[in-house]
Order: structure tokens, then sequence, then C-alpha cells
């Protein structure tokens, strides 16, 4: 007996073979019939087939039909994907039709949701239908942050950020303290978070009610509920390199570096001195390259990945006149060799692209001026060689 | 020069990571769907197309408002745009490939699935080597890769279409031309299919358009398709556009909506005799 594993057929040809023994003295094998026949059990393509689902790293959520056995021949069936409170085509962001479905979680109801795989058969024209149901938590809800005390000094005081009663889907909850800059970043200070009720630190920055408590669930949904304080900055405040030269970890070097500038900022300094600190703030920033250059493949460095991104933002938002050229030589040379942090996520991506773009205006601006230059120097020579 | 070099130096830089990231973002992408980064300077646009769901590869010069895109929702990544389908070409796109041809592509290379990865440069900052006789001509340049997925190694590879004679339509912007009409015939279509990007292959037909403004490059094949002001280089073109042997002034066909302009061609007719 012989068995065809092909199941595209819907059925397997089954030889019955008789042996012929008194001929020659030799065995001889002689097909004799061939039948067709219909399994009732394993070649059902639908028993077969089943929908899993998954979360891609953009936070798309995709199902996709598989199969118990890998030979099954998907050019055979033809796929309708349904989500029942779906009305627009467009939430089906790579259509209905294929064999991955790839939606948005926020598109999807809190609570049940009914994913439909409509599958007809081509050559039977059999249609039957495979559902999955999607459970959909709320973003973490029901809590409160509270600051003892909620007065201090920036820098100098101990404060004991305490959450409690938050409740979500995918525990454990991750807290991070974040404050909110001049412009509109949420940094955080919190050394990448933390999963306990109470949290001290003395890092805030001056200014009323700018900490916020994110928290965030396992499958990343994340709020950020405000918490109330109020810091004061010091009237005498140090020079920016005397306040960051006994801090070794660099990590905690870029955070005390916006407190820093945020509380310069705050104290509304005039224009001349606020010029003078931007030129110390670049001179920092060019050693600070350099540092990182040796540093950058310790994994501490990784922790305050978001910081790092958005001091590249802010120093591709820069003229290149004010930056020297190697220093982003450098920077997308550190980018290259340890790109994978940045692109394992969409929104780091982003960040990157931004750069990208900026780094593009900044090098056509640097262009038209070298040729500016030239044109000048060019325009002279041909004066000089008339007056000849 | 120093500064020069840096400038070229970071172009080069900024070309491999916008190559990683696309890399990186092709991977993450569902086969049936598009993705298009609009950015000031450049666009991005990944395909995956399946036999299911065969439709035109087309890219726009610019994103106009009313093509059909939904926004992500999350603000701060809210320029990365989702094309969901294209309707027909017309005059604002800048690649247009047919879903005839994607199938046509798919059955010779016995594959289900297609990929596509495109970068369009807005401006003239492109990681190729220039000098004093050598310039870059068109406001835009664009580089492309058609990929075929392998069932067998679970892998998109490289096309092989040594059977296929596809011609890739590429429509670039010229520059104001009242600065250029004297030497308009010294640009030509190149393209630079090594990742080096030193030397430029004459792979393309030049034409004009000077009712859109435009280049139009007909090429062969695959890579960072661009337009160059080269005499050297144009005289080779030329020769290749316009083979002695082929020239025959009766079959020319002028298209009332593309008037196409025929200085290359009158200035090596001239020249010859």
């Amino acid at each position: 007996m012989k068995k065809n594993n092909r199941f595209n057929s819907k059925s397997f040809i089954v030889s019955i073979q008789n042996r012929k023994e008194n001929y020659n003295n030799k065995y001889e094998n002689i097909r004799n019939d061939t039948k067709k026949i219909q399994n009732t059990l394993t070649d059902r393509i639908e028993d077969l087939l089943y929908i899993d689902y998954r979360l891609s790293k953009n936070e798309d959520l995709i199902f996709e039909l598989k199969s118990i056995d890998n030979s099954i021949n998907y050019s055979s069936i033809s796929i309708i994907w349904l989500v029942q409170h779906f009305s627009n085509n467009n939430l089906y962001l790579n259509g209905q039709n294929e064999k991955l479905l790839r939606i948005k979680i926020y598109d999807l109801l809190i609570g049940n949701n009914e994913i439909i795989c409509e599958i007809t058969n081509i050559n039977t024209s059999q249609t039957f239908r495979k559902f999955i149901i999607y459970n959909v938590d709320r973003n973490p809800y029901g809590g409160n942050c509270l600051v003892s005390p909620n007065f201090g000094i920036s820098i100098y005081t101990n404060f004991t950020i305490t959450q409690e009663g938050w409740k979500g889907g995918a525990v454990p909850l991750l807290f991070k303290v974040k404050f909110k800059t001049n412009s509109n970043i949420f940094l955080d200070i919190s050394n990448g978070g933390f999963f306990s009720e109470t949290f001290n630190l003395n890092k805030l920055p001056e200014g009323n009610n700018k900490i916020f408590l994110e928290v965030s669930d396992q499958q990343g949904r994340f709020v950020l509920f405000p918490c109330l304080v109020k810091v004061k900055g010091i009237d005498n405040q140090q020079s920016i390199e005397n306040f960051i030269t006994n801090i070794r970890d660099i990590s905690q070097k870029m955070v005390m570096m916006d407190i820093f500038s945020h509380n310069v900022i705050e104290k509304n300094y005039n224009q001349t001195e606020e010029k003078k600190e931007i030129i110390d703030r670049i001179n920092i920033l060019n050693t600070y390259y350099e540092e990182i250059s040796a540093k950058f493949e310790s994994d501490n460095f990784f922790e305050n990945f978001d910081k790092f991104v958005s001091f590249l933002l802010e120093l591709s938002n820069k003229n290149l006149k004010e930056i020297k050229l190697e220093i982003f030589c450098k920077t997308l040379n550190l980018i290259i060799n340890n790109i994978d942090p940045f692109i394992d996520d969409l929104n780091k991506m982003n960040f990157l692209y931004k750069i990208l773009d900026n780094l593009s205006e900044n090098i056509k601006i640097k262009r038209q001026e070298i040729s500016g230059i030239f044109l000048n120097s060019f325009y002279k020579l041909i004066i000089i060689l008339k007056f000849l | 020069m120093k500064v020069i070099n840096e400038i070229d130096d970071l172009l080069v830089k900024q070309q491999k990571i916008l190559r990683k990231i696309n890399e990186q973002i092709f991977n993450n992408t569902v086969v049936g769907q598009t993705i298009e980064i609009s950015n000031i300077n450049f666009n991005t646009q990944l395909n995956k197309i399946s036999q299911n769901n065969i439709k035109d590869l087309s890219i726009l010069i610019e994103s106009p408002n009313d093509y059909k895109f939904k926004k992500f929702k999350k603000s701060n990544i809210r320029n990365i745009q989702r094309v969901y389908d294209s309707d027909s070409c017309d005059v604002s796109m800048t690649f247009w490939l047919p879903n005839k041809i994607i199938q046509l592509i798919l059955e010779k290379e016995n594959s289900e699935k297609l990929g596509f990865n495109s970068q369009l440069n807005k401006n003239k900052n492109v990681a190729i080597i220039t000098n004093q006789t050598r310039k870059i001509f068109s406001e835009n340049s664009l580089d492309f890769e058609l990929k075929v997925d392998d069932s067998k190694f679970k892998r998109f590879r490289n096309l092989d279409l040594k059977d296929l004679n596809i011609n890739y339509n590429i429509r670039l912007k010229l520059p104001n031309l009242k600065n250029y009409t004297s030497n308009i015939g010294d640009s030509l279509c190149v393209q630079y299919e090594n990742k080096n990007q030193e030397t430029p292959t004459v792979s393309c037909s030049t034409w004009y358009d000077y009712i859109t403004h435009e280049v139009v490059c007909e090429c062969q094949k695959q890579g960072l398709t661009i337009n160059l002001m080269d005499s050297t280089i144009s005289n080779l073109g030329i020769l290749k556009q316009f083979a002695i042997s082929q020239i025959d002034f009766c079959n020319f066909f002028i298209s009332n909506y593309y008037q196409v302009l025929l200085i290359i061609l009158s200035k090596n007719y001239f020249n010859l005799n």
C-alpha cells in the first residue's frame, strides 16, 4: 500500500498490488487496480488549519493562518479575514486576503474581539470559518502618585515618590518618573523605572507640577499621571562643568545636564548669559561624544537610550557651523556600528529618520555656503585677470 | 577641500544608516502591506506584494494631500504614512510598474511574493563622487530594488532578470532650465548598482519632458538612478541610445502629450555629419 502525502487533491491514492507467483518462477508485481478513497478524517483541510497571533515590534497585532501539516498548499484556498466591528477596509493594514492579517491593536474594542477567517477551498468551493477571540485589556488605571515632601529644592532635597492602587491586565506594571522639558519631551529620571511601591530621588528639576508618573504594562500600554510637587532652584547655581565633573556615570551625567539646562531656562537668564550657556553646552557635547565613543559598548549606556536619542536630535537640529563635522561623523559611526538598539522599535527608528533628515538639511545649507565661497573667489579671480 | 571631504563622508554614512533602517522595516513588513515614510529630504517606500494581491507599484514625487493614506495614531510617529492603494499612473509619480509586469516577474521567477524597497532623495545630497566635470543635475534621485521571496531558503533574494526585458520608467525633477538650456544635452540618466557608488553604468535612455519639467529615464537595471551632468559619459550614452545602425527618422513618434525634446538626437546627428 502506498500513501500519497499531497493534501491538495483532498485524497490519497491507494494502489492494491497482487503478486502473481507462478510466472517463470519469479515474483512480479502487477498494479491491479487504483482506487481513490475519500479520506474522512485527516484530509479535511479545515481540521488542519488554526489561527495563531503575535505582537510585532511596532505594536501591530498579526494573526496568521497556520497548518498542522507543512505540506498544505495555500494556493488551493482563498482567505477572507473579518473583524466584526471594522467598518473601514483600511483598518486591515495588509488587506483581507493574505495568509497573515495585520491590524493595529488600538483599533480593537476593549474586551473580547472575534477575529474570523473565512476559508474557501477553491477545488471544492466549500467554505468554512475559523475564529479566534482576542481579549484587549485597558490601559493601567485606578492609581495615584504621591510625592513627599511636596515642596523642596532641586538636587538637594530627597523626594520619595509613592505609587498606589494601579491596576492593569498585563502585570507586573513598570513605573517611571518623568519630567516634562521645555521642548515637551518626557525624560526618564528614574534610571529605567521601578516595580516597587516607592522610589527615592533628588534629581527633580525646578518648576511646579512638572513631574509625571508613567505606568506601563507588559504589552506596552501606558498612562502618564501627574504628580503634585513644587521644586525650587538654588540662587547661586554652580557652572555646568563643576556641576557634572564628579558624576562618572554617563547616563547620570546626561540626566543632570538636562536638569541643569532646564533650571537655567526656568530662571529666565538674560539673553547674553543664555547664549554663553549654549556655547558651553556645545563644547561639553563635543567632549561628551569623545567619552561616549570610549564607553559606548558598556551595558550601562543603553539603559538610558531615549536620552541619547534626544541628544542626537538636539545636535542634528543645530547648524553645522556650531558643531564640528568630525563629531557628527563620529556619532554616525557609532550609530552604524551599534544600530540594532535603534532599529528594534518603530518609535526609535522615527527619531533616527528625523536625525537624518535634519542632517540632510544641514548638509544642504553647508554645501550652498561652500559653493558661495567658491563663486566669490572665482569672480574675484576674473576681476583680477581683467585688470592684468 | 577638507570640509568637502567631511561632507561626502557624512553623506555616505547617512546613506548606510538609511539602508539599514529600511532593511529592518522591510523585514518587519507583512505581505500585502505598503509602508511609506515621508520626510522633507527623502521618502522611503517599502512593499511586499503577493500573488493574491497584485497591484501597481508607484512612487510619488511628493505626497499630495488628496492621496489615500492613514496616519499612525501616535503623534510622535506622524510622518510615517501607510499607503493602501494607488489608483493609476499620473504625472505626479516618479516611478510606476504596472501589475501586469509584476505578475510576469512572479511567474518567471516562480515565486509568490515580491519585495520592493525604494528611497527617493528629494535633494542633491546623494553619496556619489562628483567633481568639476561631473555634477548632479536632477533635483531628485531614486534608489530602488526589487526582490523575490525564495520559498526554499525563506528569504528575499535579488531578481534574475536575464530573460525579462523590463524598462523601468523613472521621472526625475529638472532644475530651473533657464540656467541650463545651453548644455542640457550633456546630461544623462545613469545608475549606480554597486553599493560603493563609484562608477555609474550607462543603462538608461534619457528623454526630457518640458511640459512636466522632468527628465524621463528608461532603465533596464535597478539601483540608484540619477541624472548627471557629465559630457564624457553623456557621449557614451548618446551612442548607446541612438546607435547609428538603428536610427530611422521615419519611425520617430512624437506624442501630443509628451513633447519629447530631441536635443540629444539633433546634437548627435549634426556632430556625426
